[in-house]
């Protein structure tokens, strides 16, 4: 298992450029930037390119229909150009509130709508003369004067990692993906996301192992387990009660497939009753000690190797601290760590994935 | 009057990005006002101002342009300030239309109405930038989409309202909403004894606005090249020219012959268009005349190329932006340094 860091949590500023230049130091494997309604995620991919020479470059997630399929492939392909070929293109479909209020684009189909997305990237980055007939998008546009074409950019070929949480989308991954990129996730339900991405990977003649599956979380050294267990838990009330739709809210959704449905249901109710504190203290601590890793080295050891030996290959942990030097000292000693664990024999489970065939 | 510079983004297609990079190090050291990336054909603009901005501390950056139908306006925005704050508050947002076979043919949207969208564009941009909550009723964009699940949403990293937005305009029309609504001009095609057919309408505009021409900051793309042998540097040239006029666009609508035309070229923008269009390529460059390259691009011997940055500073042009001339990085930043002298001496002169 390898280790990548998100930046986007320590702001674009002059630290976020020391702290990925530092993480490259480290053995970082990657570093992923995120996009919600402020910076967009390519620009301070480029920054860090500019002063790093091995690390690999996510966008963790680019939004889909926030940009054209092509542009999405032109975003990537300029990252790619100016990085000597260390980008990786991560995108997820956002959700409706995002797309429609702020982006103003319609938010439908979205598994087909990112198929398709993804498809027209590849022939483009691959420097077909580009045709497409789907069902969301078709190119160039019929009746038009448009001409179909081929990129002038020579660019290597660049992974592309899905965010996917239902499990059509999910399948999608294992289908057509080189990497998933994962959250909301419970070792011990591991099963529920990579079965269905195994399915997909199946279906296009692949495996799980053919994926590259990275999760993110939240890293947390201390010996007072339960107060920093609670004060994570307490920050998904914000997730399950004002994140998404009345209808759609895809986290709550991916916990509740995970055996906390009952809980996300009576946060999600609290919370849009008005009573937020409340709504905090119903999380369970569970949720909060599950998606992170909380606690003194040892526990943070045996987190990193139940993560390790479910299958996951690549964790993205954001160490929490309150300025670069301390978030780069956790990010050295979770090195430590997790270089220890490679050093083990795997141990309970052989295959990849964490999945019996 | 300054000089500006452009990359283009040739380096996706061979040029050495590096070598790029230390040019335009070169540049800021040198006190170069601006540099312009360029987006085209499967090339964007954002990411080469992204790695520039972490490696440069005094010079501008922009996007000469974003391609606005390629993005969403917000998308657009957060790009824009991801590049401001990357840059220390250098960051020039640089927008534009394309062309219908990029934009419809690419990009798979509709080129119709592209001024009254450019103007809709820019101004949700600067909701975007500013702060403020984006709801926005146009004829073409309706923020938050009706009848979907969204509701407006402002920015969640702080604003900056000074960003400034150049457009990249040609047409009369889209000249003078250049002059209203804009921080900026990207200029091309600018011929400088006739440079009120270009800047006339961007005068308007401003004045529409309560502003004047010289609220508008002009950047004006010219290629610079000094040499005593003027024919050769003339018949290098004429090929590009015949381009501009006969390649670019379509034959329906190439805004940079229309722009020629109106400076008075009109016959031989026809014909050279015309010529390249049937399939003479040859003939339409020999159909260039000498005078139409020296009046378009700072050609010729020192003097002569002294005059035209005159000619340009007159006009009320603030930088004149030019290409990477030289066959090696060393060449080219010879060159620049040869330029930036030529016209502070030439327009020292003109004050």
């Amino acid at each position: 298992m390898t280790l990548s860091v998100g930046v986007m949590s320590v702001g674009v500023n002059d630290g976020f450029l020391d702290y990925a230049r530092e993480a490259e130091r480290l053995g970082v494997s990657s570093v992923w930037t995120a996009e919600f309604w402020g910076f967009d995620a390519f620009t301070p991919l480029a920054a860090i390119a500019a002063v790093t020479d091995r690390i690999r470059l996510g966008t963790g997630i680019a939004q889909i229909g926030a940009r054209t399929p092509a542009m999405l492939a032109m975003n990537a392909m300029g990252v790619q150009a100016i990085s000597d070929g260390r980008m990786l293109l991560g995108v997820g479909t956002s959700g409706p509130q995002v797309m429609e209020g702020w982006h103003g684009v319609e938010f439908s189909r979205p598994v087909q709508r990112t198929r398709e997305t993804i498809e027209i990237v590849r022939r483009i980055v691959s420097r077909e003369r580009l045709e497409y007939d789907g069902e969301v998008y078709r190119l160039p546009l019929p009746d038009s004067a448009g001409v179909p074409i081929r990129t002038v950019a020579r660019v290597s070929e660049i992974p592309i990692y899905l965010a996917s949480l239902g499990p059509a989308n999910l399948e999608l991954t294992g289908e057509i993906a080189d990497g998933w990129i994962g959250n909301s996730f419970f070792t011990d339900t591991a099963p529920v996301f990579f079965e269905r991405i195994a399915a997909g990977a199946e279906k296009a003649g692949r495996s799980l192992s053919d994926i590259d599956l990275t999760v993110a979380v939240s890293v947390e050294f201390t010996d007072d387990v339960a107060e920093a267990g609670r004060r994570h838990a307490d920050g998904y009330a914000f997730t399950f009660g004002a994140m998404g739709s009345g209808s759609k809210n895809f986290y709550n959704d991916a916990f509740a497939r995970q055996g906390y449905g009952d809980d996300v249901a009576e946060v999600q109710r609290l919370w849009r009753a008005g009573d937020r504190a409340a709504a905090a203290a119903r999380v369970p601590i569970e949720i909060g000690l599950g998606t992170n890793l909380i606690g003194p080295p040892d526990v943070v050891r045996d987190r990193l190797r139940e993560y390790r030996d479910c299958g996951v290959n690549t964790l993205r942990v954001n160490p929490i601290g309150s300025n670069t030097d301390e978030r780069v000292a956790g990010l050295g000693q979770l090195m430590e760590l997790v270089d220890e664990i490679n050093r083990e024999p795997i141990g309970r489970l052989t295959e990849p994935g964490g999945v019996q065939s | 009057m300054k000089v500006s510079v452009s990359v283009g983004s040739a380096y996706y297609n061979g040029d050495n990005w590096e070598d790029l990079v230390g040019y335009v190090c070169a540049a800021d050291r040198i006190g170069v006002d601006s540099v312009w990336s360029a987006e085209a054909w499967g090339m964007e603009a954002v990411a080469s101002l992204g790695y520039l901005a972490a490696r440069t501390e005094r010079i501008g950056l922009g996007t000469g342009i974003m391609q606005i139908s390629a993005r969403t306006p917000a998308a657009t925005a957060m790009s824009a300030l991801a590049l401001d704050r990357l840059s220390n508050g250098r960051f020039r947002l640089g927008l534009g239309v394309s062309g219908p076979q990029v934009v419809e043919g690419l990009h798979g949207e509709s080129f119709a109405k592209p001024l009254e969208r450019l103007r809709e564009y820019t101004e949700i941009v600067r909701m975007a930038i500013n702060g403020e909550r984006v709801a926005y009723q146009g004829q073409h964009y309706v923020l938050p989409r009706p009848g979907g699940e969204g509701k407006a949403l402002k920015l969640a990293i702080p604003p900056n309202p000074s960003l400034p937005i150049y457009l990249a305009t040609l047409g009369p029309k889209s000249l003078e909403l250049t002059g209203e609504i804009a921080d900026g001009w990207i200029g091309t095609s600018l011929v400088a004894a006739h440079a009120d057919v270009l800047l006339g309408p961007i005068r308007r505009g401003a004045e529409r606005a309560g502003r004047s021409l010289s609220d508008i900051d002009l950047q004006v793309n010219c290629q610079l090249e000094v040499s005593d042998d003027v024919d050769s540097l003339i018949n290098r040239y004429r090929p590009a020219m015949a381009f501009t006029l006969g390649g670019m666009g379509s034959a329906r609508t190439n805004f940079y012959n229309a722009a020629f035309t109106r400076a008075g070229f009109g016959d031989v923008a026809a014909e050279v268009q015309r010529l390249w269009v049937e399939g003479d390529k040859a003939g339409a460059v020999a159909a260039v005349p000498d005078e139409m390259v020296l009046a378009a691009y700072a050609i010729g011997t020192d003097d002569m190329v002294a005059d035209r940055v005159r000619g340009l500073a007159t006009a009320g042009v603030n930088a004149v932006r030019l290409g990477p001339v030289g066959k090696t990085a060393t060449e080219q930043i010879a060159h620049l340094e040869m330029a930036v002298d030529l016209v502070q001496r030439a327009t020292a002169t003109a004050a």
